[in-house]
């Protein structure tokens, strides 16, 4: 159960820190190809 | 810490999580939040200037009398990709015809008022059977115009037959006239404006012309004067004509008006170009001229679409004639759209459109 728990708390945390990353990144690209154009 | 949770999940959750991120605000960006996100497509507008008023009148739009005499003749010569100057047109025995001449001719006549006053005369189209033209043209003024050299210049809309080859009823009278003709004008074009006859078309010119020929392409707009100008599209036109030129001009409180001979661009390119290229092109206040859409009065429900596309663009007066077709006309009609109706005269057989002898007045 426990691990179950840590296992999900993992999953929860990383998606969650992921889709800022996700967002970021994407931003980061964005402006780049903007000025490269 | 180590022990709140999986570090083997939490990587693999934020693998999932930063491409979930990435495309996600990728795919939102493109669609939900493209207006305030996408950068706005940098057009370079040509400001063509403004004219006062405009007006045009039909001298004719009636380019044969008889269908089937016409597509006769063009089935007997191998079809609607033979060269023009190649086919033997019926000239005598038509009952519908004019003196029993099949061949008629489109040609108008415009006059642009400048906004320092000055009005630019101009002739799109010369016609086709040179006795039917001398004829409208004496009825219409024109003639008098052309043989005082009243008339600025002339605009030849695209080499075919009926807007060309009746090159003599006005070189007959004004043979130094400056003429614009598209890219795209064969040899033999430039060879019948010298005086070349081709006796296998029936078609002459006993008086070459002399003044000089300008040729236009599609690379820009062509600013004639201000508030007056032509482009040109290169496109393959049936009888083997390649290129056509059509007027577009900025009336003064009312918005962009198009004058087209045939219009073999297709109307819809033609108002997409404009909008695209011309500053103000998105106020198509008026088109006038040949639309190209049922020539022969056969219709296909690709043209329903057409007529419903035309409606989104929010014309106000559509002066439609010649190639346009009655059918067209009638569906337009049905449509809601606002064809302006003529009156059915000097062999105009019907007052549903714009016909011979008609003016339409944008000022």
């Amino acid at each position: 159960m426990e691990e179950d728990l840590k296992k999900e708390k993992g999953w929860g945390s990383g998606i969650l820190l992921g889709l800022l990353v996700g967002i970021v990144l994407f931003m980061l690209t964005y402006q780049l190809l903007l000025m490269a154009k | 810490m180590e022990n709140d949770f999986s570090r083997r999940s939490f990587i693999k959750g934020m693998a999932v999580g930063t491409m979930a991120g990435y495309f996600g605000a990728a795919g939102l960006s493109s669609t939900v939040f493209k207006s305030q996100l996408l950068p706005k497509e940098k057009l370079n507008l040509v400001d063509i200037g403004q004219i006062k008023g405009l007006k045009l009148k039909v001298i004719s739009e009636t380019s044969w009398y008889d269908n089937n005499v016409f597509l006769n003749d063009v089935k007997k010569a191998g079809g609607l990709l033979v060269n023009q100057y190649e086919i033997p047109w019926t000239r005598e025995g038509v009952k519908a015809g004019y003196q029993g001449d099949n061949l008629g001719g489109f040609s108008t006549y415009i006059e642009a008022e400048l906004m320092d006053g000055k009005v630019m005369k101009i002739l799109l189209d010369t016609g086709w059977n040179p006795h039917w033209m001398d004829k409208r043209f004496k009825e219409e003024g024109i003639a008098e115009r052309l043989a005082k050299k009243e008339i600025d210049f002339q605009v030849i809309s695209h080499e075919h037959i009926d807007h060309f080859f009746g090159i003599e009823s006005t070189t007959r009278l004004y043979p130094d006239i400056p003429m614009y003709v598209p890219k795209g004008f064969y040899q033999e074009g430039f060879d019948l404006l010298k005086g070349k006859s081709f006796p296998k078309a029936n078609v002459k010119n006993d008086h070459p012309h002399k003044g000089k020929v300008t040729v236009l392409d599609s690379k820009q707009v062509n600013v004639l004067y201000p508030g007056i100008a032509l482009m040109t599209f290169d496109v393959p036109i049936i009888l083997r004509v390649f290129g056509e030129q059509a007027f577009v001009f900025n009336v003064k409180d009312k918005g962009i008006v198009l004058v087209t001979g045939c219009c073999h661009q297709g109307i819809i390119s033609y108002m997409e170009e404009v909008r695209k290229k011309i500053l103000g092109g998105e106020k198509i206040f008026a088109v006038q001229g040949g639309l190209h859409i049922s020539p022969f009065e056969d219709w296909d429900p690709q043209y329903d679409d057409l007529i419903m596309a035309f409606n989104k663009y929010g014309v106000q007066k559509i002066g439609c004639n010649h190639c346009t077709g009655f059918i067209t006309a009638e569906k337009m009609i049905k449509a809601g759209l606002p064809v302006v109706k003529g009156t059915a005269r000097h062999m105009t057989k019907r007052d549903i459109y714009l016909g011979n002898g008609d003016e339409l007045v944008i000022a």
